[in-house]
């Protein structure tokens, strides 16, 4: 009786925290109201760039775009990047725009977005420094929105990440998780108060920056990202999750890529977070739908086909709701894709769970516990 | 100059079970006209079970956070300085903790930049705080009076011990321990301070020089004075 009620709570919370999140995402993603009023302050947009991947050069020319009255572009390169042609051309295409291009091979510790990003950030003509990904797009006045977030006890602005256009098995996948799996539990974690910060889209001062060591600091864990915002939370200041996602386009994405892809993310959150780590194959549909069957067999009176059914369709429900409310549209691959996801999911987490080593744009590297991460 | 001040050298934040981020603890002491404080906070073995499952639990410094405490601490020494003129002195608690009282004890590192591993024996780990040319502290030595982890294992040995300490915790917040206070060893009164309501406590007050160096040396040359600070506002 004791494993039935046990195996009842468990199905219980599964289906439960689906529901809330599910609720959750659906409120809080929306485009918020923009403040005429809201003070105008310098924003120096710092661009990583590492090659050239699909969709480069319409994802950074959004950024051209942008509707807002101070700021700067700055690209960071290393010598030799065939992107820095693409800029080139864009930087000529729009002449009124601050940007530079910033060419730098310096190493200062094993992450190499850090080591990309440095010497722009130290040369910024702004205090408000925006970390925006390569792989992005923007909307004409994300700048305004953004600086309605940074009030003076805020320490960073980040975004949940929207994923856009994904195409082959492993984009549609792509699309899927950061449509769902990550939508629903970043907004969750803003709710609940315990907020992460994406390095998507991740918005600072240099003045609080500075107070965690500068971006030096940072240099030496595998997701910056990730170790800025507990730094923030460390300093007493807050995170502050915008309502609107920050589009990612996905492409063309073999299963192989995204695969290792999530092999990395995975094994990032397990250093990271080793107990929600542990805990996720609890927040899978098929997980869920075991334990309620061992709950209903002996406790209710209830079919098991017709509880399998029901289970998995409010599943489908809810992930099917908030794929829609983050790309707007779905297509009929969604089905299949949905019944793959959880297999994929799970042999994701056991490869995770089982190694610490990764490889990151060309960079072998192995992941310490907390996140630190060292040459191979 | 020498000057008259107050002192807590055992306080936490928020970097393992304090409540308080280190900002706030010092906003905290400045704004009740402390001289100095150390921020102490724990780090756990991490061979033991017990040391893993805080590290899990976020309620000790580990290798990955101890960068990001010290450079936290750095700048926010820096400010505790222009803004209250008080010295703040990095340190940590290495914290052994075993389900035996007797073999769970507690040591203070202060005046400590590096990461210390609390792994090891205890007469290793105060040689390697001194290495760095910090004060090794015997924390709350004996019983506590509080409803926690109780920590014999250092009085046990103290006899064997007590030339590797700088000092050892007389009084733990509003405890004075009669034990200590009637050995002959070098004292020190501190309130091992999580939550902002704790400040009321016992404290050393020192007369030297607001230096980091000059306190240390205070310490260990036992020109201190055990006060009880009463007051629970600033």
């Amino acid at each position: 009786m004791i494993l039935a009620w046990s195996a009842f709570f468990l199905w219980a919370f599964g289906i439960g925290t689906q529901f809330l999140s599910t609720l959750i995402t659906l409120v809080c993603y929306r485009r918020s109201d923009l403040i005429d009023d809201t003070e105008i302050v310098g924003v120096s947009i710092i661009k990583p760039i590492k090659g050239i991947d699909p969709g480069f050069e319409e994802g950074v020319e959004t950024y051209f775009q942008l509707d807002y009255p101070l700021f700067e572009i700055l690209f960071c390169l290393q010598p030799g990047d065939r992107a820095q042609a693409v800029i080139e051309n864009l930087c000529r295409k729009y002449p009124f725009v601050d940007a530079n291009i910033i060419i730098s091979s310096a190493h200062i510790g094993p992450n190499p977005k850090v080591n990309n990003m440095l010497e722009a950030y130290e040369n910024a003509s702004h205090d408000t420094i925006w970390v925006s990904d390569s792989n992005t797009r923007t909307s004409r006045d994300m700048l305004h929105r953004i600086v309605t977030y940074l009030k003076p006890n805020v320490g960073v602005v980040t975004s949940v990440v929207s994923g856009r256009e994904g195409r082959l098995i492993g984009g549609r996948l792509e699309c899927l998780f950061l449509n769902g799996f990550y939508a629903r539990w970043m907004y969750f974690a803003a709710i609940i108060g315990w907020p992460f910060v994406v390095g998507k889209l991740m918005v600072f001062r240099r003045s609080t920056m500075a107070r965690i060591g500068g971006l030096s600091t940072l240099s030496r864990y595998i997701a910056e990202d990730y170790m800025a915002g507990v730094a923030i939370r460390r300093l007493g200041m807050k995170i502050a999750v915008m309502n609107e996602p920050i589009e990612q386009y996905i492409g063309p994405l073999t299963l192989q890529k995204f695969w290792s892809r999530h092999i990395r993310w995975g094994r990032i959150r397990k250093a990271q977070s080793p107990l929600t780590f542990l805990i996720e194959p609890l927040l899978s549909p098929f997980f869920g739908l075991g334990s309620g069957l061992v709950a209903i067999a002996t406790l209710f009176s209830v079919s098991p086909a017709i509880f399998f059914s029901a289970h998995l369709v409010i599943w489908l429900l809810c992930d099917m709701a908030v794929y829609i409310r983050m790309e707007h549209k779905m297509g009929w691959t969604f089905f299949f894709d949905w019944l793959i996801r959880e297999p994929v999911s799970l042999g994701i987490w056991m490869q995770s769970l089982l190694g610490s080593r990764i490889n990151w744009r060309g960079n072998d590297l192995k992941i310490l516990p907390g996140g630190l991460v060292t040459p191979r | 100059m020498k000057a008259s001040f107050l002192a807590d050298f055992h306080v936490h934040s928020n970097f393992s079970d304090g409540r308080h981020s280190i900002p706030e603890v010092i906003d905290l002491y400045g704004s009740h006209g402390f001289g100095a404080i150390a921020i102490t906070d724990h780090i756990a073995e991490e061979g033991s079970i017990i040391g893993k499952a805080s590290q899990w639990l976020n309620q000790v410094l580990t290798p990955a956070t101890f960068p990001l405490y010290r450079a936290i601490l750095q700048s926010e020494t820096i400010r505790a300085w222009e803004q209250y003129q008080m010295i703040v002195i990095p340190g940590f608690e290495l914290s052994k903790n075993s389900l035996s009282n007797h073999r769970s004890a507690h040591l203070l590192g202060l005046g400590v930049d590096d990461y210390i591993s609390a792994d090891g024996d205890v007469a290793d780990l105060c040689k390697r705080i001194r290495a760095q040319g910090g004060l090794s502290i015997a924390a709350h030595p004996v019983l506590s009076g509080k409803f926690e982890k109780q920590t014999f294992h250092l009085w046990d040995r103290k006899e064997e011990l007590k030339t590797l300490f700088d000092a050892w915790e007389v009084a733990s917040g509003s405890i004075l321990f009669e034990a200590v206070k009637n050995e002959s060893l070098p004292k020190i009164a501190s309130s091992d301070l999580h939550d902002r309501r704790q400040i009321r406590s016992y404290k050393t007050k020192l007369h030297c020089e607001k230096t980091r160096e000059a306190i240390l040396q205070s310490i260990k040359s036992q020109q201190l004075e055990v006060v009880f600070y009463d007051r629970t506002a600033a």
